[in-house]
């Protein structure tokens, strides 16, 4: 009706330059929409799905589902190893934020500094934890925190530091950080490839700039490379951030989530009650929760990070 | 620039080159094959992902197939966490397969069975002999109310490998009676050897240490009692939490490895291979890996009972079940397949591959050429007074989930076996409440 | 040599060998638990039992024949070059053009939009994969390779859409207004001005989406049940019975099926960065 209304009342010529403007508005949808209809119907539908299976009690198989309304997030919300699980993570994300991101950017930033001779080798070298197969990764962690033949224990007792020879998978109290490291290992090298492919970037004349005036190296650093980077850091320190939420795979692999429940974090915490013990509605509400957790801490650090 | 721009033509070069090989190969897009002469088509998803394992299904296969012209029988290899994962969508999407392996008990086939995906083979089985060739528990262990949905392929049994250099270096024996075993471990520990290497890091190696005390110390009618249902206080009673505390001592006494919660399935046996540990308590699918690389150093024992009136029996179960889709659109071909896989005439490729088929004694007339280990560990199974039970498989996910955080508590002594045994009680009423067992 | 390698800086000495011994460091605990992984590949499999860090008695190429046969990676590493070329290029150039439109083109909406886009990193895999696998069914993609690479056209986009973002963010503004007054239109801005300065950032991200497919276990897992159509991950299951793992048979399949992700990353991250550099900005 409106729309109608506009048109009698607009004289033509004005109307094709509307709707000049309206497609010039639009050409840049142009360019999202490949991806865009692709992530609508393999991402946004199923994921879709997943919030209908969270209303529901369904062991995976039935063909009675039985529609239960919110009941899977009101029992989320008083679980308290659901809760357990999600201190976990946020431990978590302190830990991966502050040590795998700073160990990527600071080694972007010696690598590329003037005069540093084998760069290829050092690139090369930190990127290769992040390319071997986590089921590889367990093994080798595993033998490494061994607490008879582990080589860390081994280590410890040689220089006879006994008392820190603990059984670091074993143990509630070291459990978790001995995953993360475990974790950080597989992680800082990925950040350090980004960083690097962004500093490959950095307009010279700034440095350059900064030498006039006197700057030292690691001056310029934090002063004129980390601002500069200010975008690429957001977008290595936000994806750290979701990927701790989301973490399950390494969790599984060296602990599964033991011992009891002391390395538990949501990811593994939802795949046991999706899949091991039959409640896929369940499962489903935790990762629906998660999901809009996540989207909350996202759009407040977006927002701080990409303010003017 | 210049540089770049071959760098780009190399790459779009050497990627429309992969593309085109993949046109070539454009038939698997489709997915489809193209085999005719069989008209009968089977899809078998199987747990035997070794190649020793895999071989021997293969084998049977084909014997089959000579058997069966029109019948022809495609199989893939999981492992039971994939086919967790699998299993589910692909049954209901009706693209999965007619024939599949997986775990028993109420948590897995109870499921599967209660929504309508199995096939029910009781009439089958019947017509077929099965409850004369099987022992009854092997057919009990698939039955629900009576009615049968599968058969468990591979018998397991639960007890003690011993190293025999370090025996008989300080002389000792092979323990009868619990008091035995805490005697060899005490010698073991004077001379500063681990005695038993314990490692449940992986939580559930806990469920077969459980299994193993509890028929040990409370002995197989007590646990058949909670089993069956027949006595009020099920699981918390004195005499399991005597069993599970009884596993805690042996931590306490020195005489595991000092953090069992810190070593992995994998890293706990190597220990024991090497020599570093005396003995190892896990289940009879080790005896190819020990075999092989300890030879004739390794023995295989029961844990033997605390009351030595008790039978000196293993806990036995299931390594898993064959099970016949509800899908299946050749039900007869599957069951006759199902059939043929575990007939007695098949149990000796089984056998040769250190695997025990379940039926009845077949395992004593084929193991004749069978290695030393093997024969042990076939004769405690087919142990005329019979086996006890591996609960893991028959108690609903529920109850596991409980047990195998407590079993690591037990272990690591924040909790006692009486709080451990009434948690397990518990969540078996609440199980029994929602109908997860019955 | 290279322009934007800071040449200009002073570096002092002591500082360098302070600087050398930090990245001698990391480099040590990076690779030291890939060297013993290597090793064990090379090592008698009764020796990982008895010694999983020393040197071994006798080097053997056992193993790695043995993983190469067993987990049937002559058959499976076809099919997991079949599964990553399309996928890493449909992924670059969808995720391309969108994150380009996120940072440079004005629109209504575009925030909101984004913001939308990321949505799909916040759901664990897990827990859409249940609901994806119905979907896959309704288009009747289950079991080909189809299954394996369309459904990374949306699930990756999150990440990759924010990444070139991000990068595209970073290019000044003014390159775009040059463009304009050049007469460029938004397509040949991207394609002539911007493209070539974000390529550091595209070759990166084709290293992480190869590696992220070559290594991708779930969904071919699930989505695939012919053997034909495999691929490599699928094979260390072949290394592992119900309970026990092969940890010799592991270590040398995945030393073998590392390699090819190594060989890309040389590649690119070389040869891109040092033909970038040298062309774009004279």
């Amino acid at each position: 009706m409106s729309i109608s209304n506009e048109i009698s009342n607009t004289p033509t010529i004005s109307l094709q330059k509307k709707i000049k403007n309206w497609l010039r508005m639009l050409m840049p949808m142009a360019f999202i929409l490949p991806a865009l209809i692709f992530y609508l119907v393999f991402t946004i539908w199923p994921i879709i799905g997943t919030f209908r299976l969270s209303l529901f009690t369904w062991d995976g198989v039935s063909s009675v589902m039985q529609f239960v309304g919110l009941k899977n997030y009101a029992t989320l919300l008083s679980d308290p190893l659901f809760w357990e699980s999600f201190g976990h993570n946020m431990i978590w994300i302190v830990a991966m934020v502050l040590i795998p991101v700073s160990l990527g950017l600071i080694f972007a930033w010696l690598l590329s500094l003037p005069g540093i001779r084998g760069i290829s080798f050092f690139r090369v070298t930190y990127f290769m934890p992040v390319v071997i197969s986590l089921v590889a990764v367990g093994i080798v962690w595993n033998w490494i925190y061994d607490p008879t033949f582990g080589v860390l224990d081994s280590t410890l007792r040689f220089f006879g530091l006994n008392f820190l020879a603990l059984p670091w998978l074993g143990d509630p109290q070291t459990v978790l950080g001995a995953i993360i490291v475990a974790a950080s290992w597989t992680y800082y090298g990925f950040c350090m490839v980004i960083f690097l492919s962004a500093m490959q970037g950095l307009d010279p004349s700034y440095f350059e700039a900064a030498k006039l005036e006197g700057c030292k190296t690691w001056q310029s650093f934090i002063y004129i490379t980390i601002p500069l980077l200010k975008n690429i850091i957001t977008l290595v320190v936000l994806n750290s951030l979701i990927a701790s939420f989301k973490v399950f795979d390494i969790v599984y692999i060296m602990t599964n989530g033991g011992p009891f429940h002391s390395s538990e974090v949501i990811g593994t915490y939802m795949y046991s009650a999706a899949f091991s013990n039959s409640q896929v509605g369940y499962g489903s509400a935790i990762s629906i929760f998660l999901a809009l957790v996540i989207v909350i801490i996202s759009v407040v650090y977006m927002r701080f990070a990409e303010r003017e | 620039m210049k540089k770049t721009k071959t760098t780009i033509a190399i790459v779009l070069g050497s990627s429309t080159l992969l593309l085109g090989l993949q046109v070539l190969g454009a038939s698997g897009f489709q997915g489809a094959q193209k085999h005719t002469t069989p008209s009968i088509k089977i899809k078998l998803w199987d747990q035997f992902t070794a190649p020793a394992d895999a071989k021997v299904m293969q084998t049977i296969i084909n014997n089959f197939e000579k058997l069966h012209p029109n019948i022809s029988i495609t199989r893939t290899a999981m492992q039971d966490q994939s086919m967790q994962e699998v299993i589910k969508p692909a049954l209901m999407s009706g693209q999965g397969p007619d024939l599949f392996a997986y775990d028993t008990g109420p948590g897995y086939l109870g499921v599967l069975a209660k929504d309508g995906q199995l096939l029910n083979i009781t009439s089958y089985a019947k017509a077929n002999g099965w409850y004369q060739r099987f022992p009854q528990w092997i057919l009990h262990t698939t039955s629900i109310n009576g009615q049968l949905y599968g058969l468990g392929n591979e018998v397991q049994a639960l007890g003690v490998y011993y190293n025999k250099a370090i025996f008989s270096k300080y002389h000792l024996a092979v323990p009868k009676t619990y008091g035995q075993f805490l005697h060899v471990a005490q010698v073991l520990k004077d001379h500063h050897m681990v005695a038993l290497e314990v490692m449940d890091k992986d939580q559930w190696p806990g469920f077969h240490l459980e299994s193993a005390f509890y028929t040990a110390i409370a002995g197989r009618q007590a646990v058949q009692n909670v089993i069956d249902l027949k006595t009020k206080a099920g699981w918390n009673q004195p005499i399991f939490a005597q069993a599970l505390n009884d596993l805690r001592q042996l931590v306490v006494k020195g005489y595991t490895n000092p953090s069992p919660l810190a070593v992995s399935y994998d890293n706990g046996n190597n220990a024991f291979i090497a020599g570093k540990a005396a003995m190892d308590l896990t289940g009879s699918w080790m005896v190819t890996e020990l075999y092989q690389k300890m030879g004739n150093k390794v023995g295989f024992f029961p844990l033997p009972p605390k009351n030595p009136s008790q039978p000196d029996i293993a806990p036995g179960g299931l390594g898993g079940a064959m099970l016949i889709s509800k899908h299946t659109k050749n039900p007869a071909a599957v069951e006759s397949f199902l059939n043929y896989m575990l007939s007695n005439q098949t149990s000796s490729i089984w056998l040769n591959d250190n695997m025990i088929p379940p039926n009845k004694s077949a395992a004593k007339a084929h193991i004749k050429d069978a290695n030393p280990l093997f024969k042990q560990v076939v004769n405690v199974i087919d142990n005329p007074a019979g086996m006890s039970y591996s609960l893991d498989v028959l108690m609903p996910q529920q109850v596991n989930d409980v047990t195998q955080n407590d079993i690591q508590e037990v272990l690591a002594g924040t909790i006692s076996g009486q709080q451990a045994v009434a948690d397990k009680e518990n969540a078996l009423k609440q199980a029994i409440a929602s109908g997860a067992y019955y | 040599m290279n322009n934007t390698r800071l040449t200009e800086f002073k570096f002092p000495s002591a500082s360098r060998v302070v600087v050398y011994l930090v990245l001698i460091i990391f480099a040590f605990i990076s690779i030291i638990p890939i060297f013993w992984m290597v090793l064990a590949a090379l090592k008698p499999p009764a020796e990982i039992a008895s010694n999983p860090f020393g040197w071994p008695t006798k080097l053997t190429f056992e193993n790695l024949a043995q993983a190469w046969t067993v987990g049937k990676m002559g058959q499976y590493f076809l099919n997991s070059v079949i599964v990553a070329v399309p996928r890493v290029f449909g992924v670059l150039i969808l995720s391309t053009l969108a994150g380009y439109a996120f940072a440079k083109l004005k629109f209504p909406g575009r925030n909101k939009l984004f913001l939308f886009m990321l949505f799909g990193l916040m759901v664990p895999i897990q827990a859409m994969i249940i609901p994806l696998y119905m979907d896959m069914q309704g288009l009747g993609l289950i079991n080909t390779y189809w299954a394996m690479i369309l459904p990374y056209y949306g699930l990756s986009m999150p990440f990759a859409i924010f990444m070139m973002r991000a990068f595209f963010r970073e290019l000044p503004d003014e390159l775009m207004e040059a463009a304009r007054i050049d007469g460029c239109g938004n397509f040949r801005a991207l394609l002539y001005v911007m493209l070539p300065l974000v390529l550091p950032a595209i070759s990166s991200l084709l290293v992480f989406e190869f590696m992220w497919s070559w290594n991708d276990f779930l969904i071919p897992l699930l989505f695939v049940y012919t053997d034909s159509l495999r691929t490599l991950p699928l094979g260390l299951m072949y290394f592992s019975t119900q309970y026990s793992t092969n940890q010799s048979l592991v270590a040398a399949g995945v030393a073998i099926s590392t390699i090819p992700i190594l060989i890309i990353y040389f590649i690119f991250q070389r040869k891109f960065i040092h033909g970038l550099t040298a062309g774009a900005l004279k």
